[in-house]
């Protein structure tokens, strides 16, 4: 049990615990440690904490955080306007431009239908979604949820929720992973791969 | 009292993270009936073990003192992979396992059908008929079982060319004529539905309307949440 110190310090190592990965005794380490050897950082994080909580939204066209109007990619103009990546995070999104090679724009849907636990379509926006490919100038639609089994009913979801705007909607390849030896790939992974086979043209 | 589970054959239904690494785990279990489990540690790497996902067969070993038990063992055997309106329709059957199954309750019956109707899915079989023999067998194995022979206010056996209204908890009562009313039938409807004969539109239609009816008193006020992913989506 984390021993009592005084109520400023309390709060301080209670409000560390927020953060993921972060227990009792890292806080605790984390507190005592900014106020011994670090306060003009201690300064810069709460100011930092302040600005972000206060002014950091939601953009207007992809609903990518962003504390201006529309977001860095959103703003973009040598972007390739045709193409939308559909994602469950912010994070998604960071993951998908440090990979490069793509130059399209992004949706985030920040979460994912998972109607069990009560979040159904509703609970997603996903009418903002409808919305923006409604609004015209998308020829096709990118369906990078994860490869979960709510991923999928997302995916699935949006394609017949867009079946009708005329465009494709693609949905991102999953199965055995680069550097992947079969034997070590569960059944289910397999069984995607196989039924996502593609062509393999030979020269000559 | 400690309660264990060795080696049972089980359904994941659900399962949804819990802190950092590990997840709460929904089982349907053959001797166990629907088993909440954690599984600590589960999803370390920010992926949940393969086995742990829904339609997941696994063979769960689990103890514990309360009603979450410890998953101390899961060996991962193989998974339905459901895809498009299968995949909705293998969510709606884990949603109305967990709403109706108790814990504690053995089903062996119930876990031949669901794993019957995975099969089905998978398979791409007509998914109405899928469901609604799913459902029978579910209100049956939970002690609600519709009676599709008799008449419950005469005791006479249905016949095709009369009518029935269906009432929850009771049964078919025969009525003079065939009303403006959702739950009445035909006794051919009927018979149909018992035999699980939905090749016709209009079995199936009213094999909807009377299941739907069948299950909603044990569903309570809460809807269930996985209906609303069949939407229609045309403009
Ligand atoms: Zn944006």
């Amino acid at each position: 049990m984390t021993v009592r110190i005084s109520p400023l310090i309390d709060r301080l190592i209670d409000a560390f615990r927020i953060l993921p990965g972060v227990g009792p005794k890292s806080a605790q380490r984390m507190a005592l440690y900014i106020l011994r050897h670090n306060r003009a950082g201690g300064r810069t994080l709460a100011d930092a904490l302040i600005d972000a909580m206060e002014r950091v939204d939601y953009c207007r066209r992809c609903r990518n955080f962003c504390e201006t109007e529309f977001c860095n990619i959103c703003a973009d103009e040598r972007r390739d306007d045709s193409l939308l990546c559909v994602v469950e995070s912010a994070a998604d999104i960071l993951a998908v431009e440090q990979a490069g090679g793509y130059r399209g724009r992004y949706f985030v849907l920040h979460g994912r239908l998972s109607p069990i636990d009560g979040l159904g379509p509703d609970a997603l926006g996903l009418d903002r979604l409808d919305a923006l490919v409604g609004a015209g100038g998308v020829g096709e639609v990118i369906l990078a949820t994860n490869t979960t089994v709510e991923g999928e009913a997302t995916a699935h979801y949006i394609a017949e929720m867009l079946r009708d705007r005329g465009l494709a909607i693609s949905r991102i390849a999953h199965g055995v992973p680069m550097g992947g030896e079969l034997e070590y790939v569960d059944g289910g992974t397999i069984a995607h791969a196989l039924r996502g086979r593609r062509n393999l043209a030979v020269d000559g | 009292m400690t309660r264990r589970i060795v080696n049972e054959l089980a359904y994941v239904l659900h399962q949804r993270p819990y802190r950092e690494t590990s997840a709460l785990v929904e089982l349907l279990t053959v001797e166990h009936g629907c088993v909440s489990v954690v599984g600590r540690g589960v999803r370390a790497g920010r992926r949940t073990a393969p086995g742990l996902h829904p339609f997941g067969r696994i063979l769960v070993t689990c103890s514990g003192k309360s009603a979450l038990l410890t998953l101390t063992h899961a060996e991962s055997l193989d998974r339905h992979v459901l895809q498009g309106r299968a995949l909705f329709s293998g969510l709606y059957l884990n949603e109305l396992i967990l709403r109706l199954v108790k814990h504690d309750d053995g089903h062996p019956a119930l876990f031949v059908a669901y794993e019957e109707a995975l099969a089905a899915l998978a398979a791409g079989e007509e998914i109405e008929s899928v469901l609604r023999r799913f459902e029978k067998a579910l209100l049956r194995e939970c002690g609600y079982g519709i009676d599709f022979e008799f008449d419950a206010e005469t005791g006479r056996s249905i016949e095709p060319l009369r009518c029935y209204r269906f009432q929850p908890d009771v049964g078919f009562v025969g009525v003079a004529e065939r009303a403006d009313d959702r739950s009445v039938f035909s006794g051919a409807t009927l018979l149909a539905i018992r035999d699980d004969g939905y090749h016709d539109a209009d079995v199936r239609r009213a094999a909807k309307r009377l299941l739907r009816r069948a299950l909603a008193p044990h569903l309570g006020d809460r809807p269930l949440n996985t209906r609303s992913l069949f939407g229609d989506h045309r403009r």
